[in-house]
């Protein structure tokens, strides 16, 4: 028996292809399903998946959209159905003398034995028999839901480690292709940025074109598979849940390379540029949905096949942003990168964790009277005053790493000068200038008053640090000679204040000041580390007013 | 002959004899002079420099089982007669502690404080003095084994030491301020030449005046005392002193001529120069002579200084004096110390009865 399906590519499509496709039919079942099984959550996006994966076949993969059944949130019994009708009408071809080949494409909840349908499941084993129970000639079956690897297990098949196993005599196979989203112990992912799984966006994606690494106008399952591992495990390499490792697994002797879309043959395409580089995202205005998101090469133009709409690429490089606005109303469009605009990478928080900018430097001052304890009353007993006007004030510079959307954690060092104490003699005045260094470990928290607008510019900071304490004190007697003396001790310090221009934050400020940020707050600072020879010890700091001036970076 | 003892001054004028309120030098100990203090006199045992709260900020210790040091400040009652007396102190369970109060500089301590066991301590006296009284020593002293170490000192003029028991010093010294005879020691208080006070005459305790000296004698000036008092009158034998030297009146100089308060050889007024020279004085305070430094006078005749002799030599004694009053002197420590509680100095200023050569 043949077991087979699709893409051949034969079908009457309606699609304009140069290749004469082989005289095949190709039935799609595409079945979504967001419902939860016992325990589970409900996904969000599995339908949608479904929706765009059924749109696609009949857009660019060779199937006529009469001949794609989509069927969303079915129970087994009716998921059981659908099977039969496709293999009713595939045993109808054959019967007329005509190859048929099925395309089979799951998107929802799934165990190690089965997928879940709501409430109840259909278990792996029966889908399995099902579909190898329809007697086409190529049978192409794509499963996104977790643990969809052990689909093929099941089945015997020898899991892919990787693509490198994958090579074309591996799809010389018997006419099986079966494409899961995750090996057989792995979850898989959905994407809120995304609106999709990770697996199929991609998927889709390399269907449009971004797959096609020969340039001939048609995607392989090969050529697919590839693009979909490499770029399904790119975009999950960095979440919670881990790389998320698309499999496939192969029976397809006799076949040669079987296509899975034929971009080429699209009426409508966007075409990336030779010259243009970087990771490009193609975002359908209307939609509001990426459909396609893949790293543009430079050297040869890229094409991805797309419905007519009114479109928006955006091409990352470095630090620099290319919006370029696209119309596919009218027919095929090409990036023009002189319309483009450009702009700074916007900050923000990446998923999984990491910053755009992370690093967070501030030079700051501080100003404010020196503390008053036993140290400057003995000064005070021993006929010393201290200058008028003449405040403690300092200069430091703070590195922090951001490791939380309103946490930062890192390092500062600040000298501060203190009032300078006098005593008069008969001849100079005896002279005690001192000073205190600080190099503290610090920790600062960030809220924003709001997230995004003017007010978002404005927040309230609260910064702690601990550390060591330098101090150093010079007394010149009344010869001019100098003593100096160096002191170390515990430093500690705590501040809040007002934030302005949200360091790493920063969302439709212009970019001109975006890494630039200003704080004005109150510190106070503890810092035991000046004795004298009476016994006496001076906690450097006090109450200080600090301005600071920050970048991100 | 014409006595200067002044008949304006009906009170006592003088002017504070403090500098802004403090009446001791060098409070801090900061003026070492080598090892030893330069402003404060080491009267018992041994004294020496140590670091107090800072390395760079000296105090003084006592050294040995008896051991004091002293300060005769020129304060009188026309400052105050209320003083605070401040300092710091790291005195040791086994040492006593003194500070002691000698009013007029003479020996005799009239009052005793006794300080307490302290660890860098502020300590503060207030002390009150009857009045009339001129220069009070302060003395620092340390008995036993143990430690005594002081520093930052500080004696000012107070307003109010009321409910204090005075400290009565007695009867005055010659040349100390005084208000009625009873105050005087000698029972004879009048006014004399006063460079401190603002009339340039103030009431001070003398042994003689116009009409009590015998004959053959003539009340005049004697050897000073000490530098908070001014220069005492007794009865001195009359034309006994010699070019140079202080007088009050003429009849005390051998020249029989006593001009600016020293024995002269010409008065602008009185005695001026013949030949048309001018009668001036040779330094502040020093004799008049005809042209003073022009080297006019030849042989033998009288002369202050060399510059005075055409030979360029003036025969006689040294004369040191205090550059504030002309008093004799051996060293600055024998010199007032004014208002600002700057030191006199005592030097060399030319020759007393001297004649050239």
């Amino acid at each position: 028996m043949h077991r087979s399906l699709l893409l051949a590519g034969c079908l009457a499509s309606g699609v304009a292809h140069a290749d004469t496709p082989p005289p095949v039919t190709t039935y799609a079942l595409v079945v979504g399903s967001n419902a939860a099984g016992p325990g589970q959550v409900a996904l969000k996006y599995a339908e949608d998946d479904a929706r765009r994966v059924g749109a696609l076949l009949g857009e660019l993969g060779g199937v006529q959209p009469t001949n794609v059944d989509v069927v969303l949130q079915p129970s087994p019994d009716k998921l059981r159905e659908h099977l039969e009708k496709l293999t009713q009408r595939v045993a109808a071809d054959i019967a007329a003398g005509r190859q048929a080949r099925i395309f089979f494409y799951y998107s929802g909840h799934a165990r190690a034995t089965a997928i879940d349908l709501g409430p109840q499941g259909l278990p792996l084993a029966e889908l399995r028999a099902r579909l190898f129970a329809v007697p086409a000639t190529l049978s192409v079956v794509v499963l996104d839901a977790c643990q969809s690897g052990a689909f093929s297990r099941v089945k015997g098949a020898t899991p892919a480690a990787d693509f490198s196993f994958n090579s074309r005599q591996q799809l010389d196979a018997t006419g099986v292709a079966v494409l899961a989203s995750s090996s057989g112990s792995e979850l898989s992912q959905e994407s809120e940025q995304l609106r999709s799984s990770y697996f199929t966006h991609h998927l889709l994606v390399g269907m449009r074109g971004a797959g096609d690494v020969n340039g001939d106008g048609t995607v392989s399952v090969d050529e697919a598979y590839r693009y979909a591992y490499h770029q399904t495990l790119l975009s999950t390499a960095t979440t919670a849940v881990g790389g998320q490792h698309v499999s496939l697994e192969v029976d397809l002797k006799g076949h040669g390379e079987v296509p899975l879309s034929f971009p080429r043959a699209a009426t409508r395409s966007i075409t990336l540029p030779a010259a243009l580089e970087g990771q490009a995202l193609v975002h359908d205005k209307r939609a509001k949905a990426v459909v396609a998101e893949t790293y543009k090469a430079k050297g040869a133009p890229t094409r991805i096949a797309v419905a007519p709409g009114e479109y928006e690429v955006i091409v990352r490089q470095g630090t620099q942003l290319r919006r370029c606005q696209v119309s596919t109303v009218g027919g095929e469009s090409a990036v023009d990168l002189e319309r483009c605009t450009t702009e700074a990478v916007v900050a923000a928080a990446k998923k999984g964790g990491g910053f755009e900018r992370p690093m967070h430097v501030e030079v700051l001052g501080t100003i404010g009277p020196e503390r008053q304890d036993g140290y400057t009353q003995t000064l005070e007993n021993f006929g010393y005053e201290e200058q008028w006007l003449d405040p403690a004030r300092g200069l430091g510079i703070a590195v922090s790493r951001r490791i939380h959307e309103k946490l930062w954690v890192g390092g500062a060092g600040t000298f501060v000068h203190a009032p300078r104490w006098t005593r008069e003699t008969e001849e100079m005045p005896l002279r005690f200038d001192w000073n205190t260094t600080t190099l503290l470990a610090t920790v600062r928290g960030v809220h924003h008053l709001t997230d995004t607008g003017l007010w978002s510019r404005f927040g309230f900071y609260a910064q702690l640090g601990a550390g060591l304490a330098i101090g150093r004190t010079q007394l010149l007697d009344q010869d001019n000679n100098a003593f100096r003396e160096t002191h170390f001790g515990p430093a500690l310090s705590a501040g809040a204040g007002l934030h302005v221009g949200s360091p790493g934050y920063y969302r439709r400020v212009p970019s001109l000041f975006m890494p630039v940020s200003l704080t004005v707050g109150y510190e106070l600072v503890y810092a035991p580390a000046i004795t004298n020879n009476t016994g006496d010890t001076h906690a450097s700091g006090g109450h200080r007013f600090t301005l600071g001036l920050g970048y991100d970076f | 002959m014409r006595i200067q003892l002044s008949l304006l001054a009906l009170a006592a004028t003088q002017i504070g004899a403090t500098d802004c309120g403090q009446v001791l030098r060098d409070p801090g100990f900061d003026l070492w002079c080598g090892e030893d203090l330069c402003t404060w006199k080491v009267v018992r045992g041994d004294a020496r420099r140590v670091d107090t709260w800072h390395e760079g900020d000296s105090g003084v210790e006592l050294l040995g089982p008896d051991a004091a040091i002293a300060q005769l400040s020129p304060v009188d009652y026309g400052d105050g007669s209320c003083i605070r007396f401040d300092l710091i102190a790291n005195v040791s369970v086994d040492a006593e502690a003194l500070l002691g109060i000698d009013i007029y500089g003479d020996g005799s301590i009239e009052h005793t404080e006794r300080m307490p066991t302290a660890n860098w301590q502020p300590l503060s006296y207030k002390l009150r003095f009857a009045k009339p009284f001129t220069g009070i020593r302060f003395e620092l002293s340390k008995k036993g084994p143990g430690k005594a170490v002081f520093a930052n000192i500080g004696a000012v003029i107070e307003k109010d030491c009321d409910g204090l028991t005075e400290i009565e010093a007695g009867p005055a010294p010659l040349g100390a301020y005084c208000l009625v005879d009873g105050d005087c020691e000698s029972g004879m208080c009048r006014t004399v030449t006063d460079h401190d006070s603002l009339l340039g005459v103030a009431y001070r305790c003398v042994a003689c005046d116009g009409m009590s000296c015998g004959a053959g004698e003539v009340c005049g000036v004697a050897e000073p005392i000490s530098p908070v008092l001014t220069v005492p009158l007794r009865c001195e034998p009359q034309g006994g002193s010699e070019l140079a030297e202080q007088c009050v009146t003429d009849a005390e100089c051998a020249s029989g001529i006593c001009t600016g308060g020293a024995c002269s050889t010409c008065d602008p007024y009185d005695t001026p120069c013949a030949n048309g020279e001018e009668c001036s004085y040779t330094w502040i305070y020093g004799p008049y002579v005809c042209s003073p430094g022009a080297a006019r006078r030849t042989s033998d005749q009288a002369c202050a200084t060399d510059t005075d002799c055409a030979s360029g030599h003036c025969n006689g004694a040294l004369r040191k004096a205090c550059e504030n009053d002309n008093r004799p002197c051996g060293n600055d420590t024998n010199c007032p110390v004014d208002r600002g509680l700057v030191p006199g100095t005592c030097s060399t200023v030319g020759v007393t009865g001297g004649t050239c050569e």
